[in-house]
């Protein structure tokens, strides 16, 4: 009984930070496969989404307002960075592109030192605080949410990319980009149109994880690494597998943490990492016929 | 393509190297600062590093995020044999390239047996397990609590106490570690590698063995960073595992990028603009009315950095280049580029 | 040849510049102070406040007229938590500013990395950072020049085992966090804990970044601890502590003096409630019964810091309080600011200064000169803090 109960707290932690690393990774794919860019500063995003809606709703504001607002404002900034740096840069090797997201990282970094401080933050939970029991397993609601709203975020992806025009779109970009040109899709368009949606959807996991583990300049950091681990691992190149990635990183670290000990956890994941770029280079959950895009 | 070109714009220029290594020479004397001479042995060390990613990067087109994996190998190696175990200093330094180029083996074969950039993706992973092994191996390596006490650097009963000495030695290595590089981008593997650069499957079907031209190019980056490691374990006497972090291969990767990868002098270029940069940001950034703390600093870097990739994307030496000579290797880059993201 | 032109300008630009800063080196009338902190980076939440207690000191000191006529000029640099910035500041210090004298290192290995050059260029040297091995080296190298003002694992530590002793508490679960601060705190907990009986039934470690630390704990729960001390500071302790409570592991929990600010209140939330965790007297100060010898300074800089930077201090602060108060009488003691005689009146004629972090009694043998009298234990009780003794 006491072994089930363990198993079932340590698939409730990993679902939890798992639905979290879902969301930075779907903005990793999606950068990825429309600009070409592996954005080492979407984690900044997630730190810049809690820290707004902190301050947001200690203005005043109720909270569901204050997390719209705060992930708009995201989204502008994403928006901008994308204007200001990768859209000049876009022609560059990969090796400047990712310097040039890291570079962005700093001033994001910097900037939130400047505005934040350096002390941590916290949120409180969207509902309650009461833990719910299952087995003697302690479920929180903050974890329902984390779950509930990663796997909403996904379907409106789905829906995005399949069922409307300029989703349609923007596929059509990552297919093939001269094609997609002489059908009167603006490439431009899409990039900036993706690192905003992605940027939005960082802000988002950042806002879920805050009242979680409270939030600080320096969050970006690890919840960029791991998503993008979790990218990896689905492959890079398609939304759905990268969120199974996330989910199966955040069960990986929690049993690791839970069955071994928690100072191996990131060498556990990253190791996993190399397994599958050894030996399933294209993704655990990709076809094997699956055109690269 | 004109081959004379080609081959003039990568040799050295004599003149211009007598000069240079005059001034290195000279420069200690010139400067009565420890300070200032000792940011330039940051700069040689960095440059060390660089320089032998600049062979990675530029030649063989493969880019590392686990850098500062090899440097701390490097690192751990001479304070654990040197500091723990009274060998002689240069018993650490060579016990520091052997496991380097054993890791490097390991990481190196299953990579390249991959298209694109999976390096980068191998090498940011393998770069958190080294990390955790020094952290959890307490027993070994002291833990996150660091290193203490390692003794100075000492060859032949000469033992290096002084910033000055130390410059030398460290720039004298990094002299012989430019002009081993020199001689391997001419020689018949860096050939091989510069043409795998260009095309992989151009390079196969002229019977080039990538592998192994890769291997070496890999071994060759790994053994420079334990050798920078080893000596800025001595420099320092301290060391603690989150010296080698994820962070610290993102800093060489930015000197190497800023520096420009297709020019051997790309990496101790990178080296010494980001070193002065930094430095020179705290005198500066106090000036503009910012006094509250690092964070200004930071928010610059970021900028200028920035800034300075998107109007010189192939780094500082890389536009060089494009003037020199007409033979261009972005040219081919933006091809590659276009046809990954497609 | 066009590269090579270019090569000798920057090295005509370096030159340029490091003798324009070599210029600012001292005059005789002013006492040149250097700072190095971490005020950003990791240890930012530590570094910043010490940063500014120093500059808003330096400057009141400054408009009373400074120290027998002559005005301090505080040089401070921010080592963004790393290492090698750390090192290369303290050479431009001593090199090119000529300091007199060098608060600062935020960190542990910051000041690990630092010490050796205080130590060769003779130049007193107070360290804000914790370990042990910054005054007494387990190497016994020569520590002469270098002092510190934080209270080191080996006074935390016995306060908390004295009080796990005295409240019955003997086999503990030992959780800290995955950096130089948890580890040290970790060691020197394994080496004492025996001697006052106590027996960690389990020890576990977690990151800094932790989010969720459910999944180690389950494991806390099956060892059934009669209590559980939590090492880290403020952020990644509120996630543990939290995570302790939900899980439902009743016990007491004891935590550590990183977490002495209102942010792990906030953090923590209404599990917050009942922790104690050992700490300066800065926290209670208005508790504190009028004899204290404390008290008084205590309530002076908790005012001046908040009229200052609208937030209040930090134990952190008071450390970077006392190394400067400290260092100005030693200077006064030594009429001038001779850096062997600065260094031999903070070993001799400091005895009994009364600080923020406690009362100081460096000498010879000791460099830190604080005891486990300058902590109290201090508890979780609506919202703030009360002492619990």
């Amino acid at each position: 009984m006491e072994s089930l109960s363990q198993l079932m707290q340590l698939l409730f932690s990993g679902l939890t930070i798992g639905s979290i690393y879902a969301l930075i990774a779907i903005g990793f794919v999606i950068t990825y496969n429309i600009t070409g860019v592996l954005n080492f500063a979407q984690g900044e995003f997630a730190m810049l989404g809690a820290l707004l809606t902190i301050s947001l709703s200690s203005a005043g504001l109720p909270l569901y307002l204050a997390v719209i607002l705060a992930i708009l404002i995201v989204m502008l900034v994403g928006g901008f960075f994308e204007r200001a740096a990768i859209y000049p840069a876009r022609k560059s090797s990969v090796a400047t592109l990712i310097i040039i997201t890291i570079g962005i990282s700093f001033v994001f970094r910097g900037a939130a030192i400047f505005i934040w401080g350096t002390q941590p933050h916290s949120l409180t939970p969207f509902s309650g605080n009461s833990p719910i029991r299952i087995f003697e397993a302690v479920l929180l609601p903050q974890s329902l949410w984390a779950v509930g709203i990663s796997l909403a975020a996904l379907a409106g992806m789905y829906y995005f990319f399949n069922k409307t025009y300029t989703g349609k779109a923007v596929t059509a970009c990552v297919m093939n980009r001269f094609a997609a040109q002489l059908m009167g899709i603006k490439p431009e368009k899409m990039s900036f149109l993706s690192i905003s949606l992605s940027a939005g959807l960082g802000a988002l996991a950042g806002i879920i994880i805050a009242p979680i583990s409270g939030a600080s300049y320096q969050m970006g950091l690890m919840l960029g690494m791991k998503a993008f681990i979790a990218a990896v691992i689905g492959g890079l190149t398609n939304a759905p597998a990268a969120v199974l990635g996330a989910f199966l990183i955040g069960i990986i670290e929690a049993f690791s943490e839970g069955y071994l000990s928690s100072g191996y956890k990131d060498a556990v994941s990253f190791a996993v990492l190399l397994l599958v770029l050894f030996f399933m280079p294209n993704g655990l959950f990709s076809k094997k016929s699956g055109k690269r895009v | 393509m004109d081959i004379k070109k080609f081959t003039r714009s990568y040799r050295f220029n004599l003149y211009g190297i007598t000069v240079l290594l005059f001034a290195v020479i000279i420069f200690p004397f010139l400067v009565p600062s420890n300070y200032i001479i000792s940011t330039f042995i940051l700069i040689g060390l960095y440059g060390i590093v660089c320089t032998g990613l600049v062979v990675l990067m530029g030649h063989a087109g493969q880019i590392s995020l686990g850098h500062a994996a090899f440097y701390g190998i490097g690192a751990y190696s001479s304070a654990i044999v040197s500091g723990k175990f009274d060998f002689p200093p240069l018993a650490g330094v060579l016990t520091g390239i052997l496991i380097a180029c054993i890791v490097a083996l390991l990481i190196g074969i299953p990579s390249f047996k991959l298209k694109e950039h999976y390096l980068a993706l191998a090498t940011l992973g393998f770069g958190v397990i080294v990390f955790t092994f020094l952290k959890e191996w307490t027993s070994l390596t002291g833990g996150l609590n660091g290193f203490f006490g390692i003794p100075p650097f000492e060859v032949a009963g000469f033992s290096f106490t002084t910033d000055r000495s130390f410059y030398f030695l460290v720039w004298a290595v990094l002299a012989f570690g430019l002009w081993f590089a020199n001689n391997l981008i001419h020689s018949r593997t860096g050939r091989a590698l510069k043409s795998i650069h260009g095309s992989e499957s151009a390079a196969e079907s002229i019977g080039i063995n990538l592998m192994t031209s890769k291997l070496k190019a890999l071994i060759i980056s790994a053994v420079f960073a334990s050798v920078a490691g080893s000596l800025y374990a001595h420099y320092i006497s301290f060391i603690n595992p989150q010296l080698f972090e994820v962070m610290t291969s993102i800093v060489f990767l930015i000197m190497v990028v800023i520096g420009g990868s297709s020019s051997l002098w790309g990496g101790l270029a990178g080296a010494i603009i980001y070193v002065w940069l930094v430095e020179l940001l705290k005198d500066w950034v106090p000036l503009l009315g910012f006094s509250t703390g690092g964070e200004f600093e930071i928010v610059f870097f970021g900028v200028l950095l920035v800034v300075l990739l998107i109007f010189k994307p192939e780094g500082l030496m890389g536009s060089w280049k494009e003037r020199k000579s007409l033979f261009s290797p972005q040219k081919k880059k933006v091809q590659d580029k276009k046809g990954a993201a497609l | 040849m066009k590269k090579w032109v270019w090569l000798f300008v920057m090295a005509l630009v370096l030159f340029t510049i490091s003798a324009c800063s070599d210029s600012s080196s001292g005059e005789g009338d002013e006492i040149i102070i250097g700072g190095i902190f971490s005020a950003s980076g990791p240890a930012a939440p530590l570094g910043k406040g010490e940063m500014d207690t120093v500059k808003m000191l330096v400057d009141k000191v400054n408009e009373d007229g400074g120290i027998d006529g002559k005005k301090i000029k505080l040089i401070s640099y921010d080592d963004k938590s790393d290492q090698n910035e750390a090192v290369l500041s303290m050479k431009k210090l001593i090199e090119q500013e000529k300091v007199h004298a060098v608060i600062g290192g935020t960190i542990s290995g910051n000041t690990l990395a630092m010490i050796p050059l205080a130590e060769k260029s003779e130049i007193p040297f107070i360290s804000l950072a914790a370990s042990k091995q910054i005054h007494n080296p387990d190497d016994k190298s020569s520590r002469k020049w270098v002092f510190k003002t934080a209270q080191g694992d080996d006074v935390v530590i016995p306060k908390v085992l004295q009080y796990l002793k005295d409240e019955g508490l003997t086999k503990i679960a030992w959780l800290n966090v995955a950096n130089a601060y948890g580890t040290s705190g970790h060691t020197e907990f394994a080496a004492m804990a025996k001697e006052f009986g106590i027996e960690a039934v389990v020890e576990e470690e977690f990151e800094a970044t932790v989010t969720d630390a459910k999944a180690m704990l389950t494991r806390v729960k099956k060892e059934k601890p009669q209590a559980v001390v939590v090492w880290g500071t403020a952020q990644e302790s509120a996630v543990i502590t939290k995570n302790i409570r939900q899980i439902g592991i009743d016990v007491p929990i004891i935590n550590s003096h990183g977490i002495g600010t209102k942010q792990f209140i906030e953090l923590a939330g209404a599990e917050a409630e009942g922790i104690i965790f050992p700490i300066g007297r800065l926290l209670v100060a208005d508790q504190l019964s009028d004899d204290d010898k404390q008290k008084e300074k205590l309530l002076t800089y908790q005012k001046d810091y908040e009229a200052e930077f609208n937030a209040p201090p930090s134990t952190f602060g008071g450390h970077s309080w006392d190394a400067f108060y400290l260092l100005l009488e030693a200077i006064k003691k030594a009429n001038g600011t001779d850096p062997e005689k600065v260094r031999d009146a903070l070993e001799k004629d400091t005895g009994g200064f009364v600080g923020i972090s406690g009362v100081f009694n460096i000498n010879e043998k000791d460099h830190n000169g604080l005891s486990k009298d300058s902590l109290v234990m201090v508890k979780i009780k609506d919202g703030g803090w009360v002492i619990n003794e």
